[in-house]
């Protein structure tokens, strides 16, 4: 409890100064307010159209949870059929590899013809870069079970989907979750890009609307809830990480004596 | 083939070739002579790279020899036969297990009826000294605890055969002295047939029945030291002179 309190102010504390910082640049060096405005004129702007403001961003956060909630599911199945068999990895493992280096960007035009311009383009987007890091650390959570144990099993005449299932998942509960994390933000970017491309709504979408039209109060804002959304999504993952697989966690500090 | 009383297993000329990685044929064991009897307790000791876990592989079933025979009550091995328990030096205890439920593994696996084997849990855990601990989860465990939760996790399914590769090689010396009476009480209370690899030499004089010292690759055995020091023995027979001429004996004999 006393942790996560001092987390919270050290966070808030560092915004802070970064904000005095940015008030003190943009004052001392001139630079024009339609290229950076001061901080104090973001807060100004940003807090008459909160209730806009809070409707693009709550798209933003839905958007990316559905990605997420997709892309766990796609990441965990297409994990356990890599990590289970070895001809479906063959056939996946460097397909996967490929989708994952092309830019999500180059998806959303696709995925706007067939679905139209909306939510469904940036949910899939966020999707296809967030089943990846779960896709392959379950097959990691699964491909590096001990030998020894395979050879225990063996003797026991356990099958295969016996070792998976009572070894092969549980050992992969850990890898999934520190997974997520890298997953999370992954969604929140393919959901960010989607909607500046193919959403008409969205944290993503009215930062694109707010520089065509120079309103650079508008589209700080925006940046700032980005980055503050950003902040909330790692920290959480993070933290649920560590409470779901303890073991995962503490057996090195008990393995002497 | 045979029909000896009490022969568990024979080997007869065992040998095992394998490709290696860099195409050329590795030789791992060379003919191989040996008997064991059933309840004996059996060390195979050796220098590193002679073969030993090889060797041991090919006890429980998951190498079958290249050449000569290797008979598990009579009949030539293929696969894994049943009543087979292993332990290594690794515990691999299921860290989001608790303490039973490791034990009771191998039951889950055999689609064994649990509440029949609970009791069976409780007086192995008890043997070794882990009365009260069925609740703790794996990973609070120190490693003395988890080799001996290791131990009757091998032992659950009461196996014909134990077969052990260098259990207690990663524990400090008292905690091994501990569990070598552990094991010996085990021995002593399940009359099961016991195989040890170790390079230990006085934890394989201290244990065994018969101590078979293997040469360097292609291992095959060059001596068979039978230990004849009344059981259980307990600590200080280490220091008894028999024991030392024993330990003298098998030490000699090693190719280094």
């Amino acid at each position: 409890m006393r942790i996560q309190l001092n987390l919270l102010t050290e966070t808030a504390a560092s915004l802070l100064l970064a904000g005095l910082a940015w008030e003190v640049l943009v004052r001392v060096t001139g630079v024009p307010s339609y290229l950076v405005p001061p901080p104090s004129s973001v807060f100004a702007e940003a807090s008459t159209v909160m209730p806009v403001l809070a409707y693009h961003t709550w798209l933003t956060i839905s958007g990316t949870l559905s990605s997420l909630v997709l892309g766990a599911i796609l990441g965990v199945v297409l994990g356990i059929l890599i990590g289970y068999s070895t001809i479906a990895s063959k056939l996946l493992y460097p397909l996967l590899g490929g989708f994952h280096a092309v830019p999500v960007s180059a998806f959303i035009p696709i995925f706007a013809v067939w679905f139209g311009i909306g939510a469904v383009p940036k949910v899939l987007a966020g999707m296809l870069i967030a089943f990846f890091p779960i896709a392959v650390n379950v097959v990691t959570g699964l491909r590096t079970i001990e030998p020894e144990f395979w050879e225990m099993m063996r003797t026991l005449r356990a099958s295969r989907i016996q070792v998976l299932w009572k070894v092969g998942i549980p050992r992969a509960v850990p890898y999934f979750f520190a997974s997520l994390k890298v997953a999370a933000a992954g969604a929140f970017i393919g959901n960010v890009v989607g909607e500046m491309i193919a959403a008409g709504a969205g944290l993503g979408y009215v930062l694109l609307v707010a520089t065509n039209r120079m309103e650079m109060e508008l589209a700080f804002a925006t940046l700032i809830i980005l980055l503050l959304l950003g902040m909330l999504i790692f920290s959480t993952f993070d933290a649920l990480e560590k409470r779901v697989a303890p073991w995962a966690f503490r057996s090195q500090d008990n393995a002497t004596g | 083939m045979f029909s000896t009383p009490g022969l568990l297993y024979r080997a007869r000329d065992v040998g095992l070739q394998y490709p290696g990685s860099d195409g050329q044929s590795v030789e791992a064991l060379r003919g191989v002579d040996l008997d064991l009897n059933v309840g004996e307790f059996l060390s195979i000791i050796g220098p590193s790279g002679c073969g030993k876990t090889t060797l041991l592989k090919m006890f429980s079933g998951l190498i079958v020899p290249s050449h000569g025979h290797f008979l598990f009550k009579g009949e030539q091995l293929e696969e894994p036969p049943e009543g087979i328990g292993m332990a290594f030096q690794d515990p691999l205890l299921l860290p989001w297990r608790n303490v039973i439920d490791n034990v009771l593994l191998p039951i889950e696996v055999l689609r064994r009826p649990r509440e029949k084997y609970l009791p069976k849990a409780m007086e192995l855990l008890s043997i070794v000294g882990l009365e009260g601990f069925e609740k703790k989860s794996a990973w609070q465990l120190s490693g003395g605890m988890r080799q001996r939760v290791n131990l009757c996790r091998a032992l659950i399914t009461d196996p014909v055969v134990l077969l052990l590769d260098e259990p207690f090689g990663a524990l400090d010396a008292f905690t091994r002295e501990d569990l070598w009476l552990v094991l010996q009480e085990l021995h002593g209370r399940t009359g099961s047939t016991i195989v040890l690899i170790t390079h230990q030499l006085s934890e394989a004089v201290f244990l065994s029945d018969r101590v078979l010292v293997l040469s360097k690759r292609p291992g095959h055995v060059i001596h068979e030291e039978r230990i004849t020091i009344p059981k259980p023995r307990t600590l200080d027979t280490a220091l008894t002179p028999e024991f030392v001429d024993h330990v003298g004996n098998v030490r000699r004999r090693i190719e280094r």
